[in-house]
């Protein structure tokens, strides 16, 4: 999907010149298809670029619900002690919707978006770095799970 | 015939707005402000206060003023380690409870409260936000079918207050089983603000929590990360029937919000979701007087802004209103005793709200998650 990349540049951009100070919490809703077997790629891919925008790696994935389940969340913990929610959902056939908010030691930053559909077509590509395992096993043992960064 | 209701606490509590809420309507008739014989001076201070405010007599004597003809309901908002025992002598003497949140400070006074107020069939409210507009509009949608069986809820309610930090990032070193949360400079965070989220999940799903598992931390307020309280906790449960929910609560500042605070839900279903925010239907004033961002003046008997009477007004740029419940909390409690009921949040909803931000202190002590109840 094209869109991450847009996406991370956008609020990369928004960030620039730290008008909200430090980012140490990010709620992403992602709510981009109608696949259940697209939900946890998704949620991965967001987890990626929250993890660039609070500038620290995973210590600590604790995921819940499933592809059966029709929702992916993540609540994530990153070595400085930031921490994230990121959440996967379908779209049930209506207009795909993301939904952001990141809050930064001096402000917050809020955006909603209804992605170009267009930009959701192609492929997720592979999350650098990865996490698509240590979701797949907190989802099977119900557990947090310590997140060694897989590439 | 009015109830007769007795205020516990005073002034630099949330009962500055319970109080004022239950002399508003007609049905009641505040008869004092009383607290424990060992309440501390300042307490003792701010109580009277209040009661001058309320034009009613200062009762420094708990089990007196229970005693007192035509007390009907005690409205209790004390600081939450005594808020239990205090709730139990109130509950013991048969008194309607109209309790602040979250109920108690210890899971077995507050099981205790629960179980008196069963046997003695007492009508009892905890103060939740349930009736303000966005947690009416969730309720609408899940009841309207429209979102299909409801799989998630997802709940961010951020208070806009308090002096902010650049404090060093570290993990947080949670305590397992806190017994302290409000001070005058500081509240733990997650306690205080997550209750909402959790009473609100209650009340919209009528399903018990199942699991927890969470995040503190210290992000923004200086005097938080003194005295070892949290500001901001993250939280995720699991609820009976599969449902998953996920909870971010914290108090982020003055210049985080135009508003009061970021508070947005988002309710996912089998057929549909829908994202509520809180401030969707706003009031915007703009104007040249307005100098950006304009904090309010520090309160040196609430520096981090706590409650009503202090002033809370933001200036500058856009400031944001949001339209108030239809109806108040408290008139909300007397409609329910009208009519023999609890309120809409009742304390055995407290208890389990309680129950759920005990587990999540515990799991984020232990890195792990907690099943609930917890033993």
């Amino acid at each position: 999907m094209r869109y991450f990349s847009l996406l991370e540049r956008t609020i990369e951009a928004a960030l620039a010149g730290n008008p909200v100070g430090r980012a140490v919490f990010v709620r992403a809703h992602l709510e981009l298809t109608a696949d259940h077997g697209l939900l946890i790629p998704i949620s991965e891919a967001g987890l990626a670029i929250a993890r660039r925008w609070v500038g620290a790696s995973v210590r600590r994935i604790h995921a819940l619900g499933g592809v059966r389940h029709g929702s992916v969340s993540l609540q994530v913990e990153f070595a400085e002690g930031q921490t994230s929610l990121v959440s996967a959902e379908l779209t049930h056939g209506g207009e795909p919707v993301v939904h952001l908010l990141i809050a930064g030691q001096q402000g917050t930053l809020r955006f909603d978006d209804f992605p170009d559909p267009r930009l959701l077509v192609q492929a997720i590509g592979v999350s650098t770095p990865g996490y698509r395992g240590v979701i797949e096993r907190s989802l099977t043992t119900g557990k947090p799970m310590l997140a060694a960064e897989e590439r | 015939m009015p109830y007769g209701v007795l205020v516990v606490t005073g002034a630099m509590s949330h009962q500055e707005n319970y109080a004022l809420g239950f002399q508003q309507d007609k049905r009641c008739d505040v008869i004092a402000v009383a607290d424990e014989k060992d309440a501390d001076e300042r307490r003792v201070r701010l109580n009277e206060k209040l009661a001058g405010q309320l034009r009613v007599p200062y009762i420094p004597d708990l089990d007196a003023a229970l005693a007192r003809p035509g007390v009907d309901v005690v409205s209790i908002c004390t600081e939450h380690h005594r808020q239990g025992r205090v709730a139990i002598r109130c509950a013991e003497a048969g008194k309607h409870l109209y309790i602040d949140k979250p109920v108690a400070g210890s899971l077995p006074e507050a099981r205790q409260l629960e179980a008196i107020v069963r046997k003695n069939n007492l009508r009892s409210q905890m103060f939740t936000q349930v009736l303000l507009p966005p947690a009416q509009r969730a309720r609408r949608l899940i009841d309207s079918g429209s979102l299909g069986e409801l799989r998630a809820i997802h709940h961010d309610l951020h208070f806009a207050k308090g002096y902010t930090k650049d404090l060093p990032l570290k993990p947080r070193t949670e305590t397992a089983d806190p017994k302290r949360f409000l001070v005058p400079d500081a509240k733990r965070e997650m306690f205080n603000i997550a209750v909402y989220s959790l009473a609100m999940f209650r009340w919209l799903t009528k399903r018990n929590f199942r699991t927890v598992s969470a995040i503190t931390a210290n992000y923004f307020l200086e005097n938080n990360a003194r005295r070892d309280f949290e500001d901001f906790g993250v939280l995720s449960l699991t609820l009976d029937g599969g449902i998953i929910a996920t909870i971010s609560a914290g108090r982020t500042g003055w210049r985080s919000h135009p508003g009061g605070g970021s508070n947005c839900t988002k309710l996912v279903g089998t057929r549909g979701s829908a994202f509520i925010d809180g401030f969707a239907t706003r009031t915007e004033i703009t104007g040249g007087r307005q100098a950006f961002w304009k904090t309010p003046p520090e309160n040196p008997d609430d520096p981090a802004g706590f409650w009503a009477s202090s002033d809370q007004r933001k200036s500058g740029a856009v400031e944001w209103a949001i339209p108030p419940a239809t109806v108040s909390d408290q008139s909300a409690f007397l409609d329910a005793l009208d009519q023999g009921r609890d309120g809409e949040v009742s304390l055995s909803d407290g208890v389990h709200a309680l129950e759920a931000l005990f587990g999540a202190y515990r799991s984020a002590a232990l890195r792990d998650v907690v099943s609930l109840p917890l033993l």
